[in-house]
């Protein structure tokens, strides 16, 4: 008997000093040198924190693959003459069956995580409660919705799993499922939800005098993110069809106001402002721009080359049609061609990032440093319009389109005769074609022109027209496509969802 | 009820069989013992020296009696005996010692006379009495271990004829792949166990040296430019090695827990024995030569071995030497005087050793110098290690063992590999290098200087308290540091302001390992024993580089002479891991042993959210033995047979950062404002990669140990495996993270054989064998996007493939004659009549690695004194890409390509197909310019070498002057010979990237045949 005890005994101390030298959890990684998480987690660097946060949507934005590119190559924002990847792609999708859109589709979902991530964290650090009403936790929350609502926007459905693993569940968890996807209007809503949380943070930080973090109005002041909430919320409204939704939330923002996608992480690699100033891929030749609002201050542009007869020939021709204008630099980047890439057309190229000045962008940076406009008071006017207009109100129509002219110091309209109906080319003066003009104009080259394309069945898209006259000769008219379908990206790399063909 | 003793199980004596010479020798002793009666009175004295017969080294401890007497004795640490007291007569010596065969002597002794019996003995083929330690608890005879152990000794070693250790083991140990061999000195091989383990992970095994752990792998090739890499291993001095332990997978490791599951390599030093101090002094003088380079067609060896020479190659002249005006032959510039590259190059070594102590303290101390020059000038590598081992047993229950050495090597590298500063890069391209006027004596100027200083100390303490209870505590500490120069000199051609890189490296392993076991008998001739430990390991990295640029003038220049610092990284990062484990031991007559146990880990790189779900991760084991062969009805001329199985699992920690989010500070994240940006997100749930194995296998020995045979299978299937995988956009993270998400199986047999062919007058002839078969199959990349996705190099994973294959596109039409080749990515490949789309099923997959290894040895002793030892190893089955010969074919300068390139270039000139219609699609898919591609390069890499060819003399006892005991004179030769149709370098040269499951073959170095005189002396 004693030697059983002795035996238990002895096994007993085994395993004491064994568990008393193993202790769980007492193990660490040390990496010197990095920053982790846990040291970000102090709430005097939240301000850097955002602003890294921020940049995640700025990248979705102004990359040479980014939204606006994707958007207006699909469009008649621009013509794409060029062979970059992202270009092709489309032309290709339009005209043949593929999957285009992996960049897009991989930033925006990006960047509403990034968003989510900034409400996770600025949350933890400013509240133990979880209730914050800091401008930081808003400002993370229109990341998400304004990323969300360009998601819907560009592609036609979406999948989410923000799921564990991949940050907190925040937002409308019902709809993070890898296996399925959501529709457009599922997309929206996600968006509203991520602005109305927007609203409710930056009310709170209204109402309790929250000082702007770091003093930078640009993108902290509390009450422009409130009015930036209710520009979210009145874009993602619209595309849901919830006018009403949609035009209570455009008229609490001032007509003036605009905010940015401020943030670029590369100032030197700035996409937006590399191709449509610099690059010979890109053309506004035969675009609307070109060849009805040739002098938009809201959309300024420069003839690089011009044909040497007939400057609004819309036929393609070649090298030797088209003659330099002397205009652009040609001493920087692409500045020196007057040609777009294929020489078969003359190279007009966008002012638009480089422009300084109220007119087109007040208080945003231009050049490389180019910032990238999210929501507008005068986008705001256009969607009241656009209902007013809805509603058979021609002249409130009329004074809203001219209450935004008014911002830009714009000569007003005439009170249209008609509501009228869209067309390609536009160049009547019914309502819907003032419309889509002043659309077309205020948000070019910001891409959005897909969405409301989309919206409309424009008949640029319906009537299968291509701005690029040699890719239709090519290649045959453009199918006809008001949205990309999923991404290969997602389709290769979701093993549990099934992406339904293309074509 | 009786208590197992500790001491008694390893020297259990092995069970004597009966045979006809035991009957008689009994016999004789029984009449012996009756008719001596009357003269037992009458005593004399034996005495004699043992030895082992394989090296010629004393062997102490070893029991002398003297059969039928009751008499007996141990040999000292010199191997010496003395039997006072011997009854005079005809009488049998019998020697006995764990691990060797039994040796009878018999003597004539008379009254009050004095015999002398040497014995050679020689070791076991099958012995189960041994103790191991590796993958057991604290210890265990062989008997009761369900996996399979390769040992390699000391004498093994001391024939092995290598370069380094890695080439030592080499084919030596069943399950062991080593791979990489180079004629670069200083440069290490590869080692793996068992085939692929890990994807992602380190897939090398651990190393433990005497209980502690050290890094595994190579040391970093700081800039680059040499492709070569130092590795740990190189530090340790062969002749300091007592033996070698090898577990293969988690069958067997267990214990080990997380990052075990690609085995452990467990190397013990020699010990001090009791006794007066017995030295060793080795001296090794030698050359190493490479032979030809490249193909035979060539004289020149691409230029390597002749540089006399530059050969040239043009429509008009064919192949041709180019002369100056007189017709002189052109040197190649920059050829150095000797008209050739290579250079016959000195190999030097020096070692001194000693062993003694007393009762209470035994020391075992070396000391080592070591030149290695390269084939290349200045390529050396210069080696100084110092042991110190010390065994303190003058304490009651307690023995404490103290191992230390330090090793300093100065490695200076040259510029080699697939490098435009590489000098066979250039030399081999000729004119069409990258030197400014061709001459290739200007990559030379880049120095690269490496110091690497490694120091290792362990204590283990041993307690016994009980004689049925054990306990062991392992302290250690292994610190390495490299210091690595790499210097452009100002002026240098492809940088002329002059570079310098200083990158200066840092580890620190601390090791704390406590096990305690408790034995017990059980009734009905069963016995429990218990066991459970603790581990705790700390890996502490600090790197430090720094990258400057623009010298103004010449001279030996510092950091601080740059005009400009053009990178600087410092790394400091430091990861722990710890764990327990129970085990349970049942063992029935000695005969039968189950054993299940389990062990629990944590790892600091394991995710937050998995350490708190899974807390520890458990790996089980299970394994059973059964000696068969210890039943009475067993045959008797089969001495030894052995069943055993093991099932087990271990893993491998996920990397460092795995399982953190990093962010970078930048100024420019918002209009040169801080921002913080996510610069590696965390994969919360990552946790370690975890293999299972089950292996099964026998051990067996005939005919009185003429044939000793052994086999084991494995299974292994790794899941949870760890792949860098992009995940679904839509969970938001646009950047690969590891993810626990692969699933690969291994398998593989192997099989050894020792064959004693003749023994007798004298001498001993004996061949042995091994062969294994590794295959490694991606079975699930955890994601379809992964489906096919490469690497590194050409090395890519596809379900159902290979891991690491070859991969390329197929030539549609190889056989078709006088045609240009289409491929599967061709629109219009036809492959037997079936239109191709570019699908990945169409593309040709083959191994990269050697599924099939195998290696024959063969020694003869001869007359005591003369031993000639033989081995050659042979990799079979694996594919690589020829890189060096695509490129130079590419460049029109590989010369089997010529007369091809010359039709071809002529007839599509001419348009005309009929100028080439002679060649093959494939023919002209390898050779011709415009078409010559990868693919076309893929080659099967077999090879067969004769390693190393030994020839011994051991001279006899009497020629030596007093003092000493022994001498040995060596003569050996290494990589004499290899046979391959592999058209590159060679099959076996290759760039071995920080990622050890890629291999492509580039401008690496052939090895060198080595030739060396050593002279070995006890005293």
């Amino acid at each position: 008997m004693k030697t059983t005890e002795t035996r238990v005994k002895s096994i007993l101390g085994l395993l004491g000093i064994t568990a008393g030298l193993a202790t769980a959890g007492c193990v660490d990684t040390e990496l010197q040198g990095v920053i982790l998480e846990d040291d970000i987690e102090d709430p005097n660097l939240m301000v850097a924190f955002v602003r890294g946060i921020n940049s995640e949507l700025h990248d979705a934005m102004r990359d040479f693959s980014g939204v606006w590119w994707y958007a207006g190559s699909a469009t008649d924002d621009f013509n794409n003459d060029g062979t970059s990847s992202s270009g092709e792609e489309i032309l290709e999708y339009r005209n043949y069956v593929d999957r285009p859109g992996n960049f897009p589709w991989n930033q925006l979902h990006e960047a509403a995580w990034a968003g989510y991530y900034g409400v996770e964290i600025t949350t933890r650090v400013f509240d133990e409660e979880g209730i914050t009403n800091h401008p930081l936790t808003a400002r993370s929350w229109i990341i998400s919705g304004w990323a969300e609502r360009m998601m819907g926007e560009l592609f036609c459905e979406s999948v989410f799993n923000y799921g564990p693993g991949a940050g907190a569940l925040i937002g409308p968890n019902d709809q993070y499922d890898p296996s399925r996807s959501v529709d457009t209007d599922s997309i929206m809503r996600r968006s509203v939800y991520a602005m109305q949380s927007a609203l409710a943070v930056a009310e709170a930080a209204v109402a309790a005098g929250a000082a702007t973090p770091d003093g930078d109005e640009r993108i902290f002041d509390p009450v422009k993110l409130m009015f930036a909430a209710h520009g979210g919320i009145a874009q993602a409204a619209m595309l849901m069809g919830d006018w009403d939704l949609a035009v209570s939330h455009a008229a609490q923002v001032p007509d003036d106001f605009i905010l940015y996608s401020h943030s670029d992480p590369e100032v030197e690699d700035n996409g937006w402002f590399d191709v449509s100033f610099q690059n010979d891929d890109f053309t506004l030749w035969n675009t609307p721009l070109h060849r009805v609002f040739p002098d938009d201050p809201r959309a300024p542009w420069i003839k690089c080359g011009e044909w040497r007869s007939d400057t609004l020939r819309t036929s393609y021709g070649s090298s030797r049609d088209i003659r330099d204008t002397g205009l652009c630099d040609r001493t920087t980047g692409y500045g020196g061609e007057y040609r777009a890439e294929s020489n078969r057309m003359p190279l007009y190229s966008s002012l638009k990032s480089e422009t300084e000045g109220l007119l087109t962008r007040p208080d945003g940076e231009t050049g490389e440093d180019a910032d990238f406009p999210m929501v507008r008071g005068t986008e705001m006017l256009l969607i009241r319009a656009e209902k007013a207009l809805l509603d058979g109100n021609l002249a409130q129509f009329t004074t809203l389109v001219n209450r935004g002219r008014a911002v830009y110091g714009m000569d007003p309209i005439e009170t249209p005769t008609s509501a009228g109906a869209l067309e390609y080319p536009n160049a009547e003066d019914d309502a819907w074609s003032i419309l889509d003009r002043e659309r077309y104009v205020l948000m070019h080259l910001e891409g959005r022109r897909f969405a409301d394309m989309r919206r409309w069945q424009h008949p640029y898209i319906a009537e299968s027209h291509a701005v690029n006259p040699r890719v239709e000769a090519e290649n045959g008219p453009a199918r006809v496509v008001y949205c990309m379908p999923i991404a290969d990206i997602e389709c290769d790399a979701n093993a549990d969802f099934n992406c339904p063909g293309v074509g | 009820m009786s208590i197992h003793m500790f001491d008694q199980r390893p020297w259990t004596v092995r069970k004597r069989r009966w045979k006809p010479a035991n009957a008689i020798s009994g016999a004789a002793a029984l009449a012996f013992a009756l008719l001596a009666g009357p003269l037992s009175a009458q005593t004399g004295t034996i005495s004699g020296v043992l030895t082992n017969g394989e090296t010629g080294e004393p062997l102490s401890n070893v029991q002398i009696s003297l059969e039928g007497t009751g008499l007996g004795t141990l040999t000292n640490n010199q191997g010496r005996f003395l039997m006072l007291n011997a009854p005079a007569g005809e009488r049998e010596v019998v020697a006995q010692l764990i691990g060797f065969r039994e040796e009878r002597r018999t003597v004539s002794l008379g009254s009050g006379e004095s015999s002398l019996v040497d014995i050679s003995m020689y070791p076991l083929a099958v012995e189960l009495e041994g103790v191991v330690v590796t993958g057991t608890a604290i210890a265990a005879q062989k008997r009761e271990v369900g996996n399979s152990i390769s040992l390699v000794t000391s004498d093994e070693l001391l024939y092995a004829g290598a370069i380094n250790l890695e080439d030592a083991l080499r084919g030596r140990a069943l399950g062991v792949s080593i791979t990489g061999a180079s004629g670069t000195a200083g440069a290490g091989s590869d080692i793996l166990l068992r085939g692929t383990n890990s994807v992602n992970g380190r897939n090398r095994p651990l190393i433990y040296v005497d209980g502690v752990r050290m890094p595994t792998g190579t040391i970093e090739d700081a800039s680059g430019e040499a492709q070569e890499h130092a590795t740990f291993l190189g530090s340790i001095r062969e002749e300091d090695i007592e033996r070698i332990e090898i577990i293969k997978g988690p069958a067997a490791s267990s214990l080990y827990g997380t990052d075990a599951s690609a085995g452990v390599i467990q190397i013990f030093t020699k010990k001090g024995s009791p006794g007066a101090p017995r030295w060793t002094m080795n001296m090794q003088q030698g050359l190493q030569r490479v032979g030809h380079v490249g193909p035979s067609l060539d004289p020149t060896g691409l230029r390597v071995n002749d540089c006399t020479r530059q050969f040239n190659h043009s429509l008009d002249e064919g192949y041709h030497f180019n002369r100056d005006e007189a017709g002189t032959l052109i040197a190649d510039p920059g050829c150095p005087a000797s008209g050739s590259w290579l250079r016959d190059a000195h190999v030097q070594d020096y070692a001194l050793s000693v062993r003694g102590g007393s009762e209470e303290v035994t020391y075992y101390a070396s000391a080592g110098y070591g030149i290695t020059e390269g084939v290349i000038d200045p390529n050396e590598s210069e080696d100084v290690n110092v042991r110190a081992n010390f065994t303190f047993s003058g304490f009651e229950n307690f023995q404490i063992n103290l191992n230390n050495f330090y090793t300093r090597r100065d490695i200076a590298w040259i510029p080699n590999g697939d490098n435009s500063e590489g000098l066979l890069y250039n030399v081999a391209r000729g004119d069409e290098g990258e030197t400014p006027d061709n001459d290739d004596s200007a990559v030379l100027d880049l120095t690269q200087d490496q110091t690497i200083n490694h120091f290792n100390s362990s204590a283990n303490v041993d307690w016994t308290p009980m004689d049925n209870m054990r306990h062991r505590l392992t302290f250690g500490l292994d610190y390495s540091n490299s210091h690595y120069i790499t210097q452009r000199p100002w002026l240098f051609w492809n940088n002329p302001l002059g570079t310098r890189t200083v990158d200066i490296e840092n580890r620190r392993v601390i090791t704390l390992d406590y096990a305690g076991t408790y034995l017990f008998e059980l009734p009905g001739n069963f016995t429990s024993t218990t066991s459970a430990g603790a581990q705790y390991n700390q890996f502490e990295h600090l790197g430090n580089r720094t990258d400057v640029e623009g010298f103004i003038g010449p001279g030996a220049k510092v950091l601080e002479n740059a005009e400009e610092v053009t990178n600087y990284n410092e790394d400091r990062d430091a990861t722990e891991g710890g764990g327990f484990f129970i085990q349970e031991q049942l063992g029935w007559r000695n005969r039968l042993f189950v054993n299940v146990g389990l062990r629990a880990d944590t790892h600091s790189s394991f995710g937050r959210e998995y350490t708190k779900d899974v807390r520890f991760t458990m790996y089980p084991k299970a394994q059973a033995t059964y000696t068969l062969s210890d039943h009475e009805f067993w045959p008797s001329w089969w001495e030894t047979f052995r069943l055993r199985g093991a099932y087990g699992e271990s893993g491998e920690a996920p990397p460092a950062d795995a399982s953190v989010t990093i962010f970078e500070a930048s100024s420019l994240a918002d209009e040169n404002n801080l921002g913080f940006i996510i610069n590696n997100l965390a994969n919360l749930r990552v946790g370690p990669e975890r293999a299972k194995e089950f292996e099964g296998g026998f051990d067996a020995s005939l005919f009185d140990g003429i044939l000793a045979l052994n086999g084991t299978a494995y299974y292994r299937k790794t899941f949870d495996g760890l792949i860098n995988v992009a995940p679904a956009p839509s969970s938001g993270i646009n950047e690969n993270i590891p993810q626990n998400v692969g699933i690969w199986d291994s398998r593989g047999i192997e099989v050894g054989m020792d064959f004693l062919v003749f023994e007798g007058f004298s001498s001993r002839v004996s061949i042995n064998a091994n062969y294994q078969y590794n295959h490694t199959r991606m079975v699930e990349l955890g994601n379809p996007q992964f489906e096919q996705f490469s690497f590194s190099y050409l090395n890519r994973y596809r379900p159902d493939r290979a891991i690491p294959a070859l991969i390329g596109k197929m030539m549609c039409n190889p056989d078709e004659m006088g045609a240009l080749p289409t491929y599967t990515d061709d629109d219009d490949c036809v492959l037997n009549g079936v239109e191709i789309s570019n699908h990945p099923d169409t593309f040709f997959y083959a191994p990269s690695r050697p599924p099939h290894e195998a290696s024959v040895g063969f020694r003869a002793t001869l007359f005591n004194d003369f031993i000639l030892d033989a081995f050659g190893v042979a990799q079979v089955g694996h594919w690589l890409y020829d890189d060096l010969a695509q490129e130079l074919a590419v460049d029109g300068l590989w010369p089997e390509c010529w007369p091809i390139n010359d039709a071809v270039n002529a007839g599509v000139l001419a348009e005309d197909p009929s100028l080439y219609s002679m060649y093959t699609a494939k023919e002209i898919g390898r050779c011709w310019e415009n078409e010559s591609d990868n693919e076309d390069w893929m080659e099967p890499a077999d090879y067969f070498r004769l390693q190393a060819v030994s020839l011994s003399y051991r001279m006899p006892r009497d020629w030596l002057p007093g003092g000493f005991t022994g001498a040995t004179i060596q003569l050996r030769a290494t990589n004499l010979f290899t046979w391959t149709r592999f058209s590159g370098l060679y099959p076996d040269a290759l760039i071995r990237p920080a990622q050890q499951t890629a291999r492509g073959n580039g401008y690496i170095l052939p090895p060198a045949r080595q030739f060396s005189m050593n002279l070995r002396v006890n005293f």
